[in-house]
């Protein structure tokens, strides 16, 4: 019977291994804070100065687990606290602290020679319907993962650019690098590349890029966010972020900040 | 025997044939496939499943506490398997969470595989990998598809071609049947025409025979007979006029007894050719007489039983023959005491029968043969269209049953 209804289905039905039971949750001798991609770097960069400032305040930032992957550790206790970019126009988090601002850019390696991009070129171009910059080098774009913020944030806005979007991952045009560090690196070496980003992560990395301007300006608000628990320590990092000291050291390094939420376009030639 | 058609035992062992042939191409090969093919996907999802559980147990190894939340660093190690040639989903649980990670959407026909997640020995989680199998179904649906248009002409080809052969063949048998019987029809009439001929020549040559045996009696008879008569009536004469003691009258009653005897024999054979009563009185009364003549020179006992009733002369001229035959045959052969002869109508027909006592026939004869006279009498009855059968008498003996058509 099996081989006369075998064009149609017929399978053998096979049971997944046993998942052993939960362990105990080690105990955590430092504060833990994971967070995505845009976030990430800059609190990485703030928490070893407030180690220095605070001596005996052990506070780990791991490298980025994406926005998702952050709540969902924060739910399940394996953090203290998830870091979380999204649109400034969203309601703020719960139990958060908003740790800084930074507007939504395109990055263009410098080899390209374009200045500005209307959002129906970028759309084209993330459809791979414009194959060169006036330089003549092809046009290449580098993707983050489809839940990327700044992604998400700039195709929200323009939705003329979320639809490419969507299709370009649908469509695997481009690839798509999962680690933020691997796409500045890849932004870095490849001529004609062009990527969406943020401000304040090309000056924290000092990328060699040129920053084209697309429609009107979109922001993203990076996220400290604890968990049900707040342990003292974190309580005590958290009102060092909302802080004068912390707040300056934000701006300087190409951020928006809690006082000054519009952002500055660095000039030609990019941030430093 | 006209041929039996070919089509129908033909159509009966080709039909099953055909059948298995259809059931063959359009079923098995189709199951066979899939089979095959999932086999090899089913033999594929468990590689894949080890592939990925052995990249995450080295980013697990790297990053114990966060690995599972590092939805980045899974999805791209799970890409080659969800967006590669085979298409999936990819699932992985660990103890603490059910279900931290899905890549992929479940699709109809999954064939599914599992592998650990193991770090320092210890079970931390599992991967799935769920191969779709729809492209193997669609393959499969369409190989199905294909193959049943396949079997379906080979089925035909099988059915009708050998069919179509066989109603050919059949219809050739069938004309060829039809030319055969009708170059037997013409050979048939022709054998007719000629037998009809042959029979018209048969009672000709009879006929002629028995005239020129009729010319011969008569002119033995007419001629040599008076020739004689007045030779014996000059030697009577010359007998009278000799003194009874003249020594030449020996010599003329001598040469008077031999008139004597030649106008017998003259007289024996003008009748022995051609008997007087056959063109007289008919065949009854001329068998009658010879076969009492026959009767008085052999001092054999007779039995006639013989209708009154008178055939053509052409019919009467043959049977006369076989009875003469027949007697004579008798008298050399059967060492008879009896013989019985009966002639009359029978089977739309003449009949002449000769029966006689005594020996049998010759075992070591030829059924067919006979004497040299039966031989002639033989060809004689088959020539007037009848036959002529010798066996042995019932009792002993032998019987000559001739029939003849009626004219």
């Amino acid at each position: 019977m099996c081989l006369l209804a075998a064009p149609m289905g017929c399978e053998p039905v096979q049971s997944p291994p046993p998942l052993p039971p939960p362990s105990e949750r080690p105990q955590r001798a430092a504060i833990h804070l994971a967070g995505d991609s845009v976030t990430t770097p800059l609190v990485q960069r703030l928490a070893r100065v407030f180690q220095v400032r605070q001596r005996g305040q052990s506070i780990t930032v791991d490298a980025s687990i994406g926005p998702s992957g952050a709540g969902r550790a924060l739910q399940d206790g394996v953090i203290d606290a998830a870091l979380i970019a999204q649109p400034s126009n969203l309601p703020p988090p719960p139990n958060a602290v908003r740790v800084a601002r930074t507007r939504v850019v395109i990055a263009v390696s410098r080899s390209g020679g374009a200045h500005q991009m209307s959002p129906a070129e970028l759309a084209r171009t993330l459809l791979a319907q414009r194959p060169s910059w006036p330089t003549g080098l092809p046009r290449r774009v580098l993707l983050r993962p489809p839940d990327d913020p700044l992604q998400l944030a700039l195709g929200a806005r323009l939705p003329v650019v979320g639809a490419a979007l969507n299709r370009a991952f649908e469509q695997g045009i481009w690839p798509v690098y999962a680690q933020g560090s691997a796409l500045r690196s890849a932004l870095r070496v490849t001529p004609g590349a062009l990527a969406i980003t943020d401000m304040g992560s090309l000056g924290l990395h000092g990328l060699p890029v040129w920053v084209i301007k697309v429609g009107e300006p979109v922001f993203v608000d990076l996220w400290l966010r604890a968990g049900a628990e707040t342990p003292p320590r974190l309580q005590a990092f958290m009102r060092w972020l909302v802080g004068l000291e912390a707040q300056e050291m934000i701006r300087g390094l190409g951020y928006g900040t809690l006082r000054d939420p519009t952002l500055g376009i660095p000039g030609r030639g990019g941030p430093r | 025997m006209k041929p039996a058609p070919l089509a129908p035992p033909l159509l009966r062992r080709m039909a099953p044939l055909a059948l298995i042939a259809g059931l063959l191409v359009g079923v098995a090969l189709p199951a066979v496939y899939r089979r095959v093919s999932l086999q090899e996907r089913i033999g594929q999802a468990p590689i894949w499943a080890r592939e990925v559980a052995t990249r995450l147990e080295a980013t697990a190894a790297d990053r114990p506490r966060l690995w599972a939340y590092d939805r980045p660093t899974l999805a791209a190690i799970v890409r080659p398997v969800t967006r590669g040639v085979l298409g999936g989903q990819v699932r992985i649980d660990t103890a603490r969470a059910d279900r931290v990670f899905i890549s992929g959407m479940p699709r109809p026909g999954e064939v599914a595989g599992w592998a650990p997640i193991e770090v320092g020995g210890q079970m931390i989680g599992r991967v799935e990998v769920r191969l779709t199998a729809e492209s193997i179904r669609n393959r499969a649906v369409l190989l199905w598809v294909s193959a049943n248009v396949v079997a379906l002409l080979l089925a035909a080809g099988l059915f009708l071609i050998p069919l179509a052969a066989a109603r050919r063949a059949d219809e050739d048998n069938a004309a060829l049947w039809q030319r055969l019987e009708d170059a037997n029809a013409t050979l048939e009439a022709r054998v007719a025409e000629r037998t009809a001929a042959l029979r018209e020549l048969g009672a000709r040559l009879v006929a002629v025979q028995e005239e020129e045996r009729a010319r011969i009696s008569r002119d033995l008879h007419d001629d040599v007979g008076q020739t004689m008569t007045a030779l014996r009536l000059r030697l009577t004469t010359l007998d009278a006029t000799l003194p009874a003691d003249e020594p030449a009258r020996e010599h003329v009653e001598i040469a008077l007894a031999a008139v004597d005897a030649g106008v017998e024999q003259i007289r024996r054979l003008a009748h022995n050719l051609r008997p007087a009563a056959l063109d007289g009185l008919g065949l009854a009364a001329a068998l009658r007489a010879h076969a009492l003549d026959w009767a008085d020179a052999t001092g054999i006992g007779m039995h006639l039983t013989l209708a009154e009733v008178e055939p053509p002369a052409t019919i009467t001229d043959v049977l006369f023959r076989l009875a003469q035959e027949g007697l004579t045959n008798i008298a050399r052969h059967a060492q008879a005491n009896t013989v019985w002869i009966g002639f009359g109508e029978a089977d739309d027909g003449w009949q002449l029968t000769v029966e006689a006592d005594g020996r049998g026939l010759d075992p070591n004869r030829p059924k067919s043969s006979g004497g040299l006279g039966l031989v002639g009498a033989r060809e004689r009855v088959e020539q007037a269209g009848g036959y002529l059968d010798v066996t042995d008498r019932e009792g002993g003996g032998v019987t000559l049953l001739a029939w003849l058509p009626p004219d």
